[in-house]
């Protein structure tokens, strides 16, 4: 374990004896910093990095690429660039592995596959309070 | 080829918002040396997310901003002024243009100059040269501080520029599109957006006996008309006591008030059922938070990055601090000067307006990457190709940490 992480996790417990609760889980927080592949119905397939600070990189199979912001709206998940916008509902939290069928606010229909996902992040604060 | 219609939009728009970089897959923190507030402190939740997840796999970065300055600076110094005989100058009158005698060809020698004993112009402007890298001002002369640092063993300043760059290395090597450097040796918080400072402004930081520690993070959210909630070492070393004298009156003045505990649905206790002379003594934790209004020490809003340390951004009602030049005044937390700016840049445009609730959050639309720094030597190039080192207070005592701790391997 990196040292970094010890640090993290013997300032939490020494914070508080509470059990660590699970902090708010937003919808999409597992998929910050995490890859989707998409398939559309015509079999164009493209992959979706999810950035952890709201930048998406949209690649397709031929390595072109592209960038967006991503973000939550709702139950839905949006990604906009310029002025356009596309967004999917987003039904629940997303499994590693585990094929979802989506539509989009622009009428196509695709499959996502996380290809990894970030487990629940758990309450650090205001267990402790603020220093002032 | 791209589907659906965004998609073609952005092939249409392509403009990548972030930098060409490749991604460092394992940040180098696990070699730091340090006890957590001299070594940079990333909640584990956090990690992944600032050195691993804001670039897609596969794309790599060369080093971050910080490590490339310090290490061409590390570089250079080494190159130029690490290998020259540590001659000693006895003291005297100042050196300059014109002046002669052994003491100037002492200085040469020191300088790598060749041999001679006339301060002519290659000497002055070596010895403008040794002043910029040295953290002195732009004289062309040696005075008594040049000579104090010519006294000074070269490898002094290259392991305070060493000691930096190690500190710059345990950065994520892309530090975001947007992000946040709060920089403690100077007391500045500065707004980065591609790369440029758009915006900084004054901040209080830590007292010595309570520094702010150096960390990574990610700003996720404001909480607008906040409670402040009392760190229970905090209670105990600064507000039993006064509560002890003051009593139920301190508490009405100051809107502090005891809760039942840190969960959501703790109660507000009757200050009189707390043993507040056992919480002086450390035998009971109590939670004691600020009500929201004019005296409360978060201000009117606190910026969160949770992590277990209790340090966030906020506002104060201190202002006054700010115009001092040295801001070394807070329990660890970071008070920055113009709260409402600095929540307009983080949620692209506007603060958000309270609705007059306790503790309102509000998430910002990203997460922004938060870096607290603790640099010593700031290196910038000048334009004419030579470069300037400015050398900080350790205002911690981070840099001799580590030398002791680099020593006693």
């Amino acid at each position: 374990m990196n040292r970094f992480v010890m640090l993290a996790a013997a300032a939490a417990m020494s914070a508080t004896a509470a059990t660590p609760a699970l902090a708010d889980n937003h919808a999409g927080e597992e998929l910050r910093g995490q890859t989707v592949d998409m398939v559309f119905a015509d079999g164009t397939r493209n992959s979706v990095f999810f950035g952890s600070t709201g930048v998406a990189t949209i690649s397709n199979a031929t390595g072109q690429s592209a960038n967006a912001n991503w973000f939550m709206q709702g139950d839905q998940i949006c990604l906009r660039a310029a002025s356009a916008t596309e967004c999917w509902n987003y039904s629940g939290r997303f499994a590693a592995g585990q094929s979802v069928s989506m539509s989009s606010s622009c009428n196509t229909a695709s499959t996502w596959t996380a290809r990894n996902v970030n487990p629940p992040r758990e309450r650090v604060a205001p267990m402790m309070g603020e220093r002032g | 080829m791209l589907k659906s219609a965004l998609f073609k939009t952005l092939l249409r728009n392509a403009k990548f918002l972030v930098g060409a970089g490749l991604l460092g897959l394992c940040p180098p923190i696990a070699s730091a040396a340090g006890d957590g507030i001299s070594s940079l402190y990333v909640e584990q939740g956090d990690a992944a997310l600032l050195y691993e997840g804001q670039l897609p796999p596969g794309q790599e970065a060369a080093a971050n901003s910080f490590q490339q300055k310090l290490a061409k600076a590390h570089s250079r110094y080494q190159g130029e002024w690490g290998g020259l005989p540590q001659v000693t100058i006895p003291a005297g009158r100042d050196l300059v243009a014109g002046s002669t005698g052994r003491r100037v060809a002492l200085a040469r020698q020191r300088l790598g100059l060749p041999d001679g004993n006339v301060f002519d112009a290659e000497m002055e402007y070596r010895v403008r040269l040794f002043r910029q890298m040295h953290g002195l001002s732009d004289a062309a002369r040696i005075d008594a501080a040049m000579l104090s640092a010519l006294r000074r063993s070269p490898s002094h300043y290259a392991s305070i520029i060493k000691r930096n760059l190690t500190h710059a290395s345990e950065l994520p090597k892309y530090l975001g599109y947007r992000y946040v450097h709060v920089d403690l040796t100077k007391q500045r918080l500065e707004m980065i957006e591609d790369g440029r400072v758009v915006d900084s402004m004054a901040v209080v930081a830590g007292k010595p006996e309570s520094p702010t520690p150096v960390m990574a993070g990610l700003l996720r959210h404001a909480v607008l008309s906040p409670y402040w909630n009392v760190p229970p070492d905090l209670v105990r070393q600064r507000y039993a006591r006064r509560i002890i004298n003051g009593g139920s009156a301190y508490l009405r003045r100051t809107g502090f008030e005891a809760m039942s505990g840190w969960d959501e649905d703790a109660k507000v206790l009757p200050a009189s059922t707390v043993d507040w002379r056992a919480v002086e003594r450390g035998e009971l934790d109590v939670r004691l938070r600020q009500k929201p209004g004019p005296g409360n020490g978060m201000g009117d809003v606190k910026f969160m990055f949770p992590n277990a340390l209790g340090i966030y951004l906020h506002d104060t009602t201190s202002k006054h601090y700010f115009a001092k030049p040295e801001r070394l005044f807070s329990a660890g937390c970071v008070r920055v000067e113009r709260p409402n700016d600095f929540g307009a840049w983080l949620f692209n445009g506007q603060m958000p307006t309270a609705s007059g609730s306790p503790e309102e959050q509000v998430n910002l639309p990203f997460p922004v990457p938060i870096y607290i720094t603790h640099f010593t030597a700031i290196p910038e190039d000048r334009p004419d190709g030579q470069m300037k080192i400015t050398y900080r207070d350790d205002i911690y005592g981070f840099d001799r940490a580590s030398f002791a701790q680099l020593s006693a391997r």
